[in-house]
């Protein structure tokens, strides 16, 4: 089992200084009628595609690092062990991005270019408004980890 | 960003009409299971981008369902229960060595039943079609323009759900008309996920008459109950009509 350091570790910095820097504006003005769904997306996706992508991968090799696992078909059980603990902690990230990343997409296939306000699906703003703001403390909790 | 203060601003302005200050809070919210969060003593549980043989695999589902019926009205219901599936053999892309990447993983649904309750309806049950082919797949998801491939997946889930409303006095469902619900996963089994409908339905009473609409579905899977191995499962033909 080989051990993770400073320098193989995924860069939650790094992305939550960018998620915070380039999505929370984009999803405030989202939210306050100032963009269409549609800009949304487009504001999403090279974040999502670039920076999260790189992200994803690196907790994706961190992964495989840590628990010997080769990517092709295991034994076992589908629980993990809690000794792999830093992948672990990051993955979270990971599944709330696709999430995230999915209710974006259906708020565009319903809104297209129009704003907030034409919704007829209302609990989907309110997911998108608490997910914005679970994904931002999620991000600066590991961010801040020593 | 200050969630609450925004959320009321969405309730001032009438987008979110009948979530009234009570419902602020996130009990209602769909955003995937806590498990999946993280934070302190809540590591996550599954072994994530790995391939697992054939296993019958049983979760904790909340679905959120925004139904309207004929009669009754519009309502956003919170239904609780369990999902049973039978996981197949994962399948390598074609001429390639078997791995996450690249690999297709598809499930069919023995039992899916969740229930809550409704001011409009009264009780409503939601529960699958088990005599049709109802199932999961995942495949490899591209990034675009790029060429390579994410370490995430696409996830589509192809259901026939049956919506037994008290108050209407009866069951109704689709018809012959799947319901889709899609995300993108990285972990098999897909615990923390969270997919979405992306348009309405029609539900018709058993006569075909049409009675109302599901508006959206959201469905979260929770916490993996049982894992039971089985004999290697490859996909049935009627299932993989459906999921392709």
């Amino acid at each position: 089992m080989t051990a993770l350091d400073a320098t193989t570790s995924p860069d939650v910095v790094h992305l939550a200084d960018e998620f915070r820097s380039n999505i929370l504006p984009v999803t405030r003005d989202f939210l306050k009628m100032k963009i269409s769904a549609n800009e949304l997306r487009e504001a999403w996706r090279p974040y999502y595609y670039d920076v999260f992508h790189s992200f994803d991968l690196s907790v994706e090799q961190a992964w495989r690092r840590v628990s010997d696992s080769t990517g092709q078909l295991e034994s076992g059980p589908p629980q993990a062990d809690p000794a792999y603990e830093l992948p672990l902690l990051l993955f979270p990230v990971s599944i709330a991005h696709n999430n995230f990343d999915r209710l974006i997409e259906v708020l565009a296939v319903e809104l297209g270019d129009r704003t907030v306000e034409a919704t007829k699906i209302p609990e989907r703003i309110v997911d998108f408004a608490h997910v914005v703001d679970a994904l931002n403390q999620l991000l600066t909790s590991l961010a801040l980890r020593p | 960003m200050d969630t609450q203060n925004i959320l009321q601003q969405l309730v001032d302005r009438g987008i979110a009409p009948g979530i009234d200050g009570s419902t602020l809070s996130s009990a209602d919210v769909v955003k995937g299971h806590e498990s999946a969060w993280g934070g302190a003593g809540n590591l996550y549980p599954i072994r994530p981008y790995t391939l697992t043989p054939a296993a019958l695999e049983s979760f904790t589902v909340r679905e959120r369902i925004h139904v309207s019926i004929d009669g009754l009205g519009e309502d956003i219901v919170d239904l609780h229960g369990l999902g049973i599936y039978r996981r197949h053999d994962p399948v390598a892309a074609d001429g390639q060595e078997l791995d996450w990447a690249g690999a297709t993983v598809t499930a069919q649904f023995l039992s899916l039943q969740v229930t809550g309750h409704s001011e409009v309806f009264g009780q409503v049950k939601v529960s699958n079609s088990p005599e049709k082919a109802e199932g999961a797949r995942v495949k490899p998801s591209p990034a675009p323009g790029k060429g390579n491939v994410m370490p995430i997946k696409d996830c589509v889930t192809s259901l026939y759900p049956r919506f037994e409303i008290e108050d209407l006095g009866m069951t109704v469902d689709t018809g012959d008309e799947v319901v889709r619900l899609e995300s993108r996963i990285a972990m098999v089994p897909p615990v923390g996920d969270v997919s979405r409908t992306s348009r309405k339905y029609p539900l018709y009473d058993s006569n075909g008459r049409q009675l109302g609409e599901l508006i959206a579905a959201d469905i979260e899977i929770g916490a993996l109950l049982h894992h039971v191995p089985i004999a290697s499962v490859v996909v049935p033909e009627a299932l993989a009509a459906v999921v392709a």
